[in-house]
């Protein structure tokens, strides 16, 4: 091939696996998807003996009742009412933070991460602590204040219950987002219509929406999709509340009540979530293109301007405290209560109360410690893995002109649209098939987790644009072969970008629960479906005292991860 | 010992392939200085890539040193050949010192240089460059001139037998090419390194190479040296391109017995009688550079190649003023003389016209050029 004249054998060859391993992460468990779907019987792997072609399953897809009846309303109410909430929350703590002169940015910002940060069911345990129909502290508190009987006011497991703790866990995410586009819009745009002799509200009308639109319906749409993907909560609190979304249902034909998994029907059920994702990554691709070509961030440095507050700032103030207390402060105090007192309430709790029984009888099963080493092994692999082929990745799509480097990006943004219950159902079909004893391992769960590389690649592909062509070139004008180039140039150069990739994808691997509960075995179990199951066993002192120690391994990553994650966009 | 040979290469753009570099050949003799001049987009760079190895050229061969390096068949990739190269923004590591940034290509070369050998000709090559006291300074805290230091330095560190250079002074503020010109040509004289770059600079270009190729539009449209090219423009784009050259349109009105011919330039009525093959009728462009006309308030005694007019603009540029003068017709000349206090704006003037240095290209025959003797 001439475009890759001057790389040798040994950088062909790198790179070849890189984009190879890419392919058969992504698309070999795809394949197996798409050929469940259309093989049965259902408990009937694809190419098992005695399996064949049928089009039942995406027949009984298309006739079943509960499909029109329950999964499809209660997905687009948890979706559309998830999006609306999360919005809210996500655009009105961005703009105060990026835009306000609210005191104290550095702090809320830390704790606005603090969602993003832990295991989703660490949260939902806590919430239903905080706001459970009968026993929860907020109910109590309400109850008591005024006056009320139990059970209620607030009935967590309800769609306005699922709903709220899905806006509060997915607003991080959102203000992300926000927060870089409102950072990146340059304010001499407004003040050029300032001096063009707009006034603020013509100003506001004309050039701050319009500049700011792409940047703010790119989000809208990327967290239509990952809440779409959503399973945790749904299967946490959705379904305690009898609500029945997607992405539980793909997991209930997997772990039916009676009889065996229907792999089919699984299949069939994710094939329009696959196709919906990826029609919906397309236009976020869309989006994102217009408003990087809107948002030009100039590089010399230019002062924010920021709105004075005056007298709003008790009320902006109350609402970020709202937010920061019941995202972040109550559940960590919640769980650490719980875990030292029982069901005792703070209030009523007597020194006979405390114990540290909770902690002992952890720190006594043997599942707490193979789940702690095989939580921090996966997330570092599958982190080391994904962050190596996103580099190669990026360095293929952003340096060479081979046209295959299309399909490259294309499989690296498919990752997004492909929720983690469908993810780890392909890699189940795949190695449930193949015969080498992988299914049930912890090697698994590596394979499963290494499917995400469109946060790395983009990362990767942003850093190899900010290095000069000619730095890369002057190495081989030089004599060094690729491999030497890449070493000694290329990799120190990107060890930034490298690193804050790595750190997101470790963070995304510790909090995973999806993955690890669809592939479980004894041998693989990791921290957030031991909690899980430790809370469904009716244990809540033990499963409080897990997720404290979980809270108290995250925070430090907190503070480590806070910078890497102001300056750089989540992508994921 | 560099030999290019119908040399072509197109890339894709969206109108369709561009013809970047259209069969061009040259040669560049052992220890020359050899300088491919041009606008932008000419098609300089990519030949100076092709060289490299940085890209691959369509068709054409390319040798270096007796050995083809590319053709049809081969290619040897760019670590392979022996070069070095100043890229355009230098290409300094930003994460290695200056010491490392020079060191870099004898450390990759295999088999290894030894350390001890590797001090010493850093060492040795950054006395060459002046630069002996700031081997431990970071890459990122050198000014311009110290970094087009620094990718010298590494170009020549490993002896290659052919330096290439990508607008070497461009990225230097004027005051500062000045000087890295002058020490650049002594710097690759001493070494005797041949060399190849490319500028759209004519004065770098002059004044810095043995031999220079102008190109326009993917060719190599004149070629020879600085002072026979300067001197001898074969079209009216190399006159232009060479200098700041006023361009008047004009009419061959009659031709004598003895070869001269008689010009009426368009607007103004003068007229212009020297040695040329034109025939009469022919539309032609005469090419009068600014530093060969001679300004003078007094009517000169032959008024038979002078032309009057009247100053509109003058700069003064220190050692000379460059004046416009109004001739009449669309032009303003430009006059580069020698300041003159009683030459000022509004100043009717004489422009004395040394018929020997003027050019003229005959339109219809495109850039054929015929120069009075």
């Amino acid at each position: 091939m001439r475009k890759l004249d001057n790389l040798d054998v040994t950088a062909k060859l790198v790179l070849a696996v890189g984009a190879g391993a890419a392919i058969y992460l992504i698309a070999v468990p795809l394949a197996m998807l798409l050929f469940a779907a259309f093989r049965g019987p259902g408990d009937y792997l694809p190419f098992e003996p005695g399996a064949r072609w049928t089009l039942q399953h995406i027949r009984a897809l298309f006739t079943d009742p509960v499909i029109y009846t329950r999964i499809l309303p209660d997905t687009f109410i948890f979706v559309a009412g998830t999006v609306v909430v999360v919005f809210a929350m996500g655009f009105g703590l961005a703009w105060l933070i990026e835009r306000t002169d609210v005191p104290g940015r550095e702090i809320w910002f830390a704790f606005i991460l603090f969602p993003l940060l832990v295991p989703t069911p660490v949260l939902a345990i806590a919430w239903i602590f905080l706001m459970g129909p009968n026993a929860g502290w907020l109910n109590l508190a309400i109850r008591a204040t005024l006056g009320l009987d139990g059970p209620g006011p607030i009935d967590i497991f309800s769609m306005g219950g699922l709903i709220l703790c899905q806006a509060l866990a997915s607003a991080p995410f959102v203000f992300l987002l926000l927060s870089a586009t409102l950072r990146t819009m340059d304010p001499a745009l407004e003040e050029a219509s300032g001096t063009s002799g707009a006034s603020a509200s013509t100003t506001f009308c004309r050039v701050t929406l319009p500049v700011l639109l792409p940047g703010v319906l790119a989000p809208l749409i990327l967290i239509t999709l990952i809440t779409a993907e959503q399973f945790e909560l749904p299967l946490i609190i959705g379904l305690p509340a009898k609500i029945n979304v997607f992405s539980y249902r793909i997991y209930f034909e997997l772990n039916p009540l009676s009889g065996l998994p229907n792999y089919g029907a699984a299949a069939a059920l994710s094939l329009p979530f696959v196709v919906l994702g990826v029609l919906l990554l397309l236009l976020y691709n869309r989006l994102i293109k217009r408003a990087d070509s809107f948002v030009t961030m100039t590089g010399r440095g230019y002062r924010q301007r920021r709105l004075p507050l005056g007298a709003w700032r008790i009320p902006a103030l109350a609402l970020a405290t709202l937010y920061v207390a019941l995202a972040a402060v109550l559940p960590a105090a919640v769980l650490l209560w719980t875990s030292l007192f029982g069901y005792a309430l703070p209030l009523s709790a007597t020194a006979a109360d405390f114990s540290l029984e909770a902690y002992r009888q952890l720190f006594a099963n043997r599942a707490f410690w193979l789940g702690l080493r095989n939580t921090f092994l996966v997330a570092l692999a599958s982190a080391l893995i994904v962050t190596a082929i996103g580099a190669l990745l990026g360095w293929i799509i952003s340096r060479s002109q081979l046209r295959f480097r299309h399909v490259l990006d294309f499989v690296s943004v498919l990752s997004v649209g492909i929720p983690a219950v469908i993810a780890a159902l392909g890699v189940m079909l795949l190695y449930l098939s193949l015969p080498i004893g992988l299914y049930g391992s912890v090697g698994i769960l590596i394979i499963a987790y290494s499917y995400r590389f469109a946060t790395t690649t983009r990362l990767a592909r942003a850093g190899f644009l900010q290095i000069h062509k000619e730095l890369e070139e002057a190495s081989a004008a030089s004599g060094a072969r690729w491999i030497a180039t890449l070493r000694r140039v290329l990799i120190p150069l990107m060890l930034p970008a490298l690193s804050a990739g790595f750190i997101l994808l470790f963070i995304v691997g510790v909090r995973e629960f999806t993955m690890p509960l669809v592939l479980y075995s004894q041998d693989n179990v990791v921290l957030s479906v031991l909690l899980w199951q430790l809370f469904q066993s009716g244990q809540p002192a033990l499963s409080a005292a897990l997720a404290s120690i979980i809270v108290a391994v995250v925070l430090p990553v907190i503070f480590v991860a806070r910078r890497t994650l102001a300056r750089r966009t989540l992508a994921e | 010992m560099l030999t290019v040979k119908g040399l072509s290469k197109s890339f894709p753009t969206i109108e369709g392939a561009v013809r970047a570099v259209d069969d061009v050949a040259f040669c560049v003799a052992q220890g020359q200085c050899y300088a491919l001049l041009g606008p932008s987009g000419c098609g300089k760079t990519t030949i100076l890539r092709c060289v490299a190895g940085l890209e691959r050229a369509d068709e054409g061969s390319i040798a270096i040193g007796g050995r083809v390096v590319s053709d049809e068949d081969s290619f040897v990739p760019v670590h392979e050949r022996s070069i070095g190269m100043v890229f355009q923004s230098y290409a300094i590591w930003p994460h290695l010192d200056v010491f490392d940034n020079v060191a870099y290509p004898l450390e990759v070369e295999r088999p290894r240089v030894a350390r001890a050998e590797i001090e010493k000709r850093v060492g040795d090559v950054l006395a060459l460059v002046g630069l002996q006291t700031m081997a431990r300074r970071p890459a990122t805290r050198l000014s311009g001139g110290q970094q087009q230091r620094v990718a010298l330095a590494r170009a020549i560190v490993r002896r290659p037998s052919l330096l290439l250079l990508d607008e070497p002074l461009s990225n230097l503020d004027a005051r500062l090419r000045d000087s890295m010109r002058r020490e650049l040509s002594t710097l690759i004289r001493q070494i005797g390194v041949t060399a190849l770059f490319v500028t759209h600079d004519q004065v770098e270009a002059l004044s810095l190479a043995d031999r220079v190729a102008v190109m326009d539009q993917g060719r190599i449209v004149q070629e020879g040296a600085p002072a026979d090219i300067y001197q001898r423009p074969k079209s009216l784009f190399v006159a232009r391109f060479l200098g700041a050259a006023n361009v008047l349109a004009g009419r061959v009105e009659e031709r004598d017995c003895q070869g001269r011919v008689r010009i009426a330039l368009d607007g103004g009525g003068h007229r212009l009688t020297l040695v040329a093959q034109h025939r009469p009728g022919a539309r032609v462009d005469v090419v009068l550079r600014p530093e060969d006309l001679m300004l003078s308030a007094l009517a000169p005694a032959d008024e038979r190649n002078a032309i009057s007019g009247r100053i509109v603009a003058l700069a003064f540029q220190g050692s000379s003023v460059e004046y416009e003068v109004d001739v009449g017709g669309s032009a303003l000349l430009r006059v580069l003389a020698r300041p003159q206090a009683d030459l000022r704006r509004g100043t009717p003037v004489w422009i004395g016209i040394d018929v020997r240095r003027v050019a003229i290209f005959d339109r219809a025959e495109g850039s054929v050029a015929v120069d009075s003797v």
